[in-house]
């Protein structure tokens, strides 16, 4: 289900609150049935969210999570065995490894081994689960977390399926490490306050969704879709950047309806975005953007691997793996390594070659350029192969169809206005907005401006058969 | 304009009285929009068909375990959703307005130009097909010469009203494609119509409907007279009466924008009863009528349909002029409104629509002789046809 | 394997079993024949007013050469108004079967293109049109119950 469909808004949503915040208990009942209560609800619901567009794959994430709650639980039962406990947790990384390899993987491994033994084995290619990425890497962060004796395993499978499953950051993240959240799988609570701020957070995504990363896709696509050798430069570079939008109101949309939902839930979510399109070097960028999988990242593959702390050469390694696995990630073919690849590089070049020329640039610059770097980055990402990211990154600088063709005029006429809005919303130029000196004004000018942003969604979904969530590729 | 952030509550700030009313109206006007628009989508009734955007509306589905697995239950519950939400024309309207008023001149390939007329873009030129196309009536008329051949290949709109089409659209010129249509054509004894020399002098705005992709009954007879001209058919003018015969219709380009108050007036062209009576059969359906009307589409949405009842596979008209001219006509739905006023000037006419028509061309030439032979298309269906050419072939 | 316990190497077993049941499912051959399943069909689905053609039907229509499949059951109706049709084909070999699919897709694409704005009840018939693979075999079907086709055609396989 997609938290942008009608049945989600409109069917799904009402009956959860209803059951979830329904009382079935007397007063002075203790607050751990309460909390069992509501957790069993939100698992129910989560197991049936996913269900709704997965019905098959629902079978595999149960498999999982049993699997994982049982394998932590017996870290603990060979306190002294050191090598038990260690050939435990190796089991149950390949576990997991095999579960998001095999369904994701499989078919591009495949397909690169033929090409390397000029075979022709014949792929399964399965379709890829939905969030089979988000929560894998979510359970693989609570599996080291308990076996490195950070966190406590779970000993109540209902809240532990709770953390797996739990709908709002379910198919797209923010990626929830289990330390983050273990108090609050048992001790949460809903105020009305809390509950109109996850209103106004979830809204504000759904906008970001609806309204703009669905409009300004669509001109993408239509850019896209073209043939890229009548492609002019300039329509080229519009395009590219209708894309840096989308992406970016896509993906940080989808993680604002997920932090809100979470509010309304009682759940605290860490921020997923930070304003990324205002980073001024590239360590900045990946500091801001889709920081709960850089964190995870950092965590779980670099720091382990042995972070900075081994010599200049380790440290080259150590983050070129990481990023080539980030690429990778992001999804099973080539243009997806590259990206994460060139990522690494260009880290690496200014930590080591351009870290002091950065100082010294004046801050104007360092942005621009490093929004350069990470609009040529999307040529990469939004491409279906290698080969047409190039295509399409050789028409920007001119080899398609010279600096404009027929379309640029009337494209950036039909499109300029709304371009501009959302460039300047993604600049952060709204990002403190003026305040009213009365506290109760603010407030109240800014509810009525997002039940606008909502009856607008609701325009946008009735009218758009438009719908499709750029991040189901993982 | 949505704001792009705001400051997460500070625990302080939250506490005040006045306050904790208004995330008490957040709270509730928020609940109260699901579960009203919830209980509203239910209690509803549902609708079968969209009049507006004339088609059938997703009912809905049936559940069952097989639906269930394969998740087409789960699609098709929510397209039934968003099919049947309430008052969904005026939502559709709200978010083509918005999308006005922010400076989309366009909507799903329909242009609004500064007079009010609705506009479709102009199929490009494809001249692996048309030299297919071309080729195919070449040898026909070729093999067929006895047969006096012409052909009206009608402008559309956005040529004859290219000066109001919105600033920096560039798209191929419909007047050169024309020129080499015919150009094509060249080699064989096929009358060409210049529908732009006929239409020289009239105001290219009564040419066309404004809310519809079709000609008007005005144009058709421009046409009809250039028709005239070729054939030597002695046409008198005088001989015609228009009448208007609905004043509300909104068509289909209206239905494509999303725009819901412009209206055209449809008017029919006759020939005076003087000039002789038909009957009209429509073979595949079995229906025999006399007239070539359906007053009953009047009622329905598409009122442009009033003329042949809509587009049929192949339809025969018998009529009482005087005559031995037996015409053949290959056509698309542009000649409908013309069909009225060849009745008089021959004595049978077989309309056949390729991209309908699925029997035996051969057939249909063995069972009538034909004097003449008239190809009525508007000039983007015929760049993108495909259905003549193998049609015109399997008769060779 | 004192290590782990029985409920975990259930959960792999369930895993791996899970995993070959979705490959199996995928590459199924049945042994039906394409009349029989075409026959099934069209009685669940209310198609059997239908008219059953041959091969030299299926080519002018499909465009498709019939030698390249090992067999196949088509209905249609002469009535051009008459937009429903079935269509069973069972395949030489379950694996690859784009060129077929991609030229049903494209016939109903351009039967849309016919219909749309001209023909409502035609053009939401033909808009519910369902596709599907299952091993051997595939089922295209315009009809006013694609649900029941569907799972007639999932039975007789």
């Amino acid at each position: 289900m997609l938290f942008s469909s009608a049945t989600f808004l409109f069917v799904f949503l009402p009956v959860v609150l209803f059951c979830y915040f329904l009382p079935v208990f007397k007063k002075g009942t203790p607050e751990s049935y309460e909390m069992t209560k509501k957790n069993l609800v939100l698992c129910l619901a989560s197991l049936v969210f996913y269900a709704w567009g997965e019905p098959v794959y629902v079978v595999l994430m149960l498999v999982s999570i049993y699997f994982n709650f049982n394998i932590t639980l017996d870290f603990q039962r060979f306190p002294e065995q050191k090598r038990r406990k260690k050939t435990l947790f190796v089991l149950a990384v390949l576990f997991n490894l095999f579960v998001l390899g095999f369904f994701k993987y499989e078919p591009f491994l495949v397909e690169n081994i033929n090409r390397l033994f000029s075979l022709h084995l014949k792929a399964a290619a399965l379709p890829l689960p939905v969030g089979i990425s988000f929560y894998t890497f979510q359970i693989l962060s609570y599996v080291i977390d308990v076996y490195n004796g950070e966190s406590d395993a779970q000993p109540s499978l209902l809240r532990f399926a709770t953390y797996i499953t739990m709908f709002p950051q379910l198919i797209a993240g923010p990626i929830v490490q289990y330390g983050d959240i273990a108090r609050q799988l048992e001790h949460r609570t809903v105020t009305v306050q809390k509950f109109s701020r996850g209103v106004l957070i979830f809204v504000r995504g759904l906008g970001k969704k609806m309204i703009f990363a669905n409009a300004i896709g669509a001109v993408f696509s239509q850019i896209q879709g073209g043939d890229v050798h009548a492609l002019g430069a300039v329509t080229a570079w519009f395009g590219i950047l209708c894309y840096t939008l989308q992406i970016y109101f896509d993906f940080s949309g989808y993680s604002d309806m997920a932090i809100g939902l979470g509010r309304m839930f009682g759940f605290e979510l860490m921020q997923n975005f930070n304003f990324p399109y205002t980073a001024e070097s590239i360590k900045d960028f990946w500091s801001r953007w889709h920081i709960s999988l850089s964190g995870w990242f950092k965590k779980y593959v670099y720091i382990p691997l042995g972070g900075n702390r081994k010599g200049t050469a380790r440290t080259v390694r150590n983050i070129l793996i990481v990023w080539t696995l980030t690429g990778l990630w992001h999804g099973a073919a080539w243009n997806f390594v590259a990206w994460g690849a060139y990522y690494g590089l260009l880290l690496l070049f200014e930590k080591y070659v351009f870290a002091a020329v950065l100082e010294k640039m004046p801050k104007a610059l360092r942005h621009v350029l490093t929004m350069l770097i990470v609009v040529i980055g999307w040529v990469f990402f939004s491409a279906e192969s290698f080969s047409s990211a190039a295509a399409y990154l050789g028409a920007m600088f001119g080899g398609g169809a010279g600096f404009t063709d027929a379309n640029t005029a009337f494209l950036l006429l039909s499109n300029g206005f709304p371009f501009a809005v959302m460039t300047a919303c993604a600049l952060g130029a709204f990002r403190n907005p003026p305040k009213f000196k009365n506290e109760r004004t603010h407030l109240i000018v800014q509810a009525v401006g997002y039940a606008a942003v909502f009856a607008l969604c609701v325009a946008c979904l009735v009218s758009d058969s438009y719908n499709p969530f750029l991040y189901f590729r993982f | 304009m949505k704001k792009e952030a705001f400051t997460p509550a500070s625990p302080t700030s939250g506490g005040r009285k006045n306050n904790s009313v208004i995330y008490l109206c957040i709270t509730l006007g928020f609940l109260l929009c699901l579960f009203l628009a919830g209980a509203a989508m239910l209690l509803t009734p549902d609708k079968a068909q969209s009049e507006t955007e004339n088609r059938v509306l997703a009912q809905k589905p049936k559940l069952s375990w097989s639906t269930l697995t394969d998740g087409s239950f789960m699609r098709d519950y929510e397209t039934y959703l968003t099919d049947q939400f309430p008052h969904r024309d005026a939502w559709v309207s709200l978010r083509a307005g918005i999308s006005t008023l922010t400076g989309a001149r366009e909507q799903n390939g329909v242009f609004r130009t500064k007079s009010g007329f609705l506009l479709e873009k102009q199929t490009p030129f494809d001249s692996s097909l048309l030299s297919e196309l071309t080729g195919a009536i070449k040898s026909f008329l070729k093999k067929n010469k006895t047969l006096s051949s012409a052909m009206i290949l009608a402008p559309n709109a956005s040529l004859l009203l290219e000066e109001e089409m919105p600033y920096g659209l560039r798209q191929d010129d419909q007047q050169k494609q024309l020129k080499d249509i015919h150009a094509m054509l060249k080699g064989v004894d096929l009358k060409w119509v210049s529908c732009l020399k006929q239409f020289e002098g009239a105001d290219a705005h009564t040419l066309y409907y404004r809310t519809d992709h079709h000609w008007t009954t005005h144009a058709a007879f421009s046409a009809f007279l250039g028709l005239n001209k070729a054939w030597k058919l002695g046409v008198k003018a005088e001989n015609y009466t228009f009448y208007p015969v609905a004043t509300d219709f909104s068509g289909t380009l209206s239905a494509t924008y999303g725009e819901r108050r412009l209206r055209d007036t449809v008017e029919v062209c006759i020939p005076k009863q003087s000039c002789g009576t038909y009957t009209v059969f429509y073979e595949a359906q079995g229906k025999k009528t006399a007239t070539l009307f359906s007053s009953e589409k009047l009622e329905g949405k598409n009122k442009y349909e009033v003329f042949l009842g809509g587009n049929f596979d192949k339809v025969i008209i018998s009529t009482t002029a005087d005559t031995e001219n037996a015409l053949l006509l290959f056509k698309d739905s542009y000649a409908n409104c013309l069909i009225p006023m060849l009745t008089p000037y021959f004595s049978k006419i077989v309309v056949i629509d390729p991209r309908y028509f699925n029997d035996s061309l051969s057939a249909v030439l063995e069972e009538t002789t034909f004097t003449h032979v008239l190809f009525v298309y508007n000039a983007n269906t015929f760049l993108e046809d495909r259905s003549l050419a193998p049609l015109l072939k399997s008769a060779n | 394997m004192k290590t782990l316990r029985i409920k975990e190497i259930l959960c792999v077993a369930v895993l791996l079993l899970f995993v070959l049941a979705m490959i199996g499912q995928k590459g199924r051959v049945s042994d039906a024949s394409a009349a029989e399943v075409g026959k099934a069909v069209s009685a669940a689905a209310g198609l059997e007013q239908l008219e059953v053609r041959g091969g030299k039907a299926f080519q002018k229509e499909f465009g498709l050469d019939p030698q390249q499949f090992d067999g196949g059951y088509y209905a249609a109706s002469d009535d051009v108004m008459e937009v429903r049709e079935l269509l069973v084909v069972r395949l030489k070999d379950s694996g690859d079967a784009s060129s077929l699919l991609d030229a049903l897709r494209q016939r109903v694409e351009r039967r849309i293109v016919l219909f749309e704005g001209y023909a409502a009840e035609q053009t939401a018939l033909l808009k519910s049109y369902k596709l599907i693979q299952r091993g051997n075999f595939v089922l295209f079907a315009v009809c006013d119950t694609p649900s029941d086709a569907v799972r007639a055609f999932r039975a007789a396989l």
